[in-house]
């Protein structure tokens, strides 16, 4: 199964939140969304599943337009953990309102991974600490039984062991390419070794898509440091500078081919040095033009 | 996973190096039945498309061996083939030569082979 957005665009005020915002996304993928603070991730999660009416674009799985076919909506979850209408109301009723909505759900398992984690279905959401929250929006997900799975900010505030619970969780549940994880996330170390591919949103739109595993057998982060002061003119041409401290340089170079490295050799570094390259640096590459600094 | 050497590289390859060396340190041996994918992701927590590359690259490489219906097994270890040993040589050069260029002597070279080779066979 596939979810296909094109030119997906939403204005909020006077704001244009999304602007013709293009991906695709299927079952048996696990896909981070990422972007700074205000770069549209709620947003798009809301527009997706029509909480917020786009203003163009569509949205569609396996070519159903979810306007024109609304229950196509029901292969689509996305509980929205800041906004949520059900503080109030028992474990036990939340399962119930959840059925309504997804004939696929399952209450055994809804039950079975509550007890999992001693939650009370008597129970109110609201009463609960965050992280067990969190556990009854995954158990609320995994119970519906529904193939695409949208998780914002799932880790945030989270201790350690919560966090694994939810990472295996939804391994678990993409392994056999049934299922397909949509995450928005700031937490780019759990990102990096969970997710296929990564949507960069910015201003608005989606300006890169990475598939992690690929970037890391094509590229290279090094620290470079040469004979003379000035950074040799490779280093632009092929690279992208992440760092740069007195003489020694850090930057990336995507794709690392052997041309590239034979021209940083030809400036006869003193230092050439490979460094692991995380989704941290690719974010820092991606956003660097627009902090700044004073 | 956490070899400070192979933190440059992609995770699929980290796994297959981490594999090959339990092999070689005899912390896995021939026979014995390696977690399914999906086991073995929730275990390194990798995504499980990860996993599958990796597993894919050891079974080509003849380290592990499928047998449908029954699971994942470290292979026998039988002589490396010649092409098996093909395939690394390139990389050994490589090598070599990046420690040539960086005024490494043989003798240097030597210890570093044997501390090496010396490793899985503690």
């Amino acid at each position: 199964m596939k979810l296909t957005a094109q030119h997906l665009t939403k204005t909020i005020g006077e704001k244009k939140v999304l602007s013709q915002v293009e991906f695709s996304w299927q079952t048996g993928e696990i896909v981070g969304l990422v972007g700074r603070n205000g770069a549209g991730k709620t947003t798009l999660m809301r527009t997706l599943v029509d909480q917020y009416h786009a203003d163009h674009g569509q949205v569609a799985i396996d070519d159903q337009d979810l306007t024109a076919v609304p229950e196509a909506r029901q292969q689509l979850i996305y509980i929205d953990p800041t906004e949520v209408f059900f503080a109030r109301l028992t474990l036990a009723k939340l399962g119930r309102l959840y059925a309504l909505g997804y004939p696929t759900f399952d209450q055994a398992r809804y039950r079975s991974l509550l007890a999992d984690n001693d939650l009370v279905l008597a129970q109110r959401y609201g009463e609960l600490s965050k992280g067990y929250q969190a556990l009854v929006v995954m158990a609320l997900n995994l119970a519906s039984a529904v193939p695409l799975i949208l998780l914002d900010e799932p880790f945030d505030g989270l201790d350690l062991f919560i966090r694994e619970m939810i990472v295996k969780a939804v391994i678990d549940e993409v392994a056999d390419g049934q299922r397909g994880f949509l995450i928005a996330s700031h937490d780019l170390a759990e990102l990096d070794g969970l997710a296929d591919r990564v949507l960069f949103l910015k201003r608005g739109t989606i300006s890169k898509t990475v598939t992690l595993e690929a970037v890391r057998d094509e590229a290279a982060k090094l620290q470079l440091v040469f004979p003379a002061m000035q950074i040799p003119a490779a280093v632009r041409q092929y690279g992208q500078i992440l760092n740069v401290q007195g003489r020694v340089i850090t930057a990336l170079f995507s794709p690392y081919t052997a041309a590239v490295e034979a021209a940083l050799t030809a400036e006869q570094p003193v230092l050439i040095e490979k460094l692991p390259l995380s989704l941290s640096d690719l974010f820092r590459s991606e956003y660097a033009e627009e902090v700044h600094h004073d | 996973m956490d070899d400070p050497r192979y933190k440059t590289l992609a995770y699929y390859e980290r796994l297959v190096l981490q594999i090959k060396r339990e092999v070689v340190q005899g912390v896995r041996v021939p026979g014995d039945k390696l977690p399914s994918v999906r086991d073995m992701a929730k275990a390194v927590q990798l995504n499980p498309n990860t996993v599958a590359k990796a597993y894919k690259q050891l079974e080509a490489q003849g380290v592990i061996e499928v047998q449908p219906g029954r699971g994942t097994f470290i292979g026998a270890q039988t002589a490396a083939t010649a092409e098996e040993k093909q395939r690394v040589r390139p990389a050994f050069e490589a090598a070599v030569v990046s420690a040539k260029a960086a005024g490494v002597t043989l003798n240097e070279l030597q210890a570093w082979l044997n501390a090496q080779f010396e490793e899985g066979q503690a």
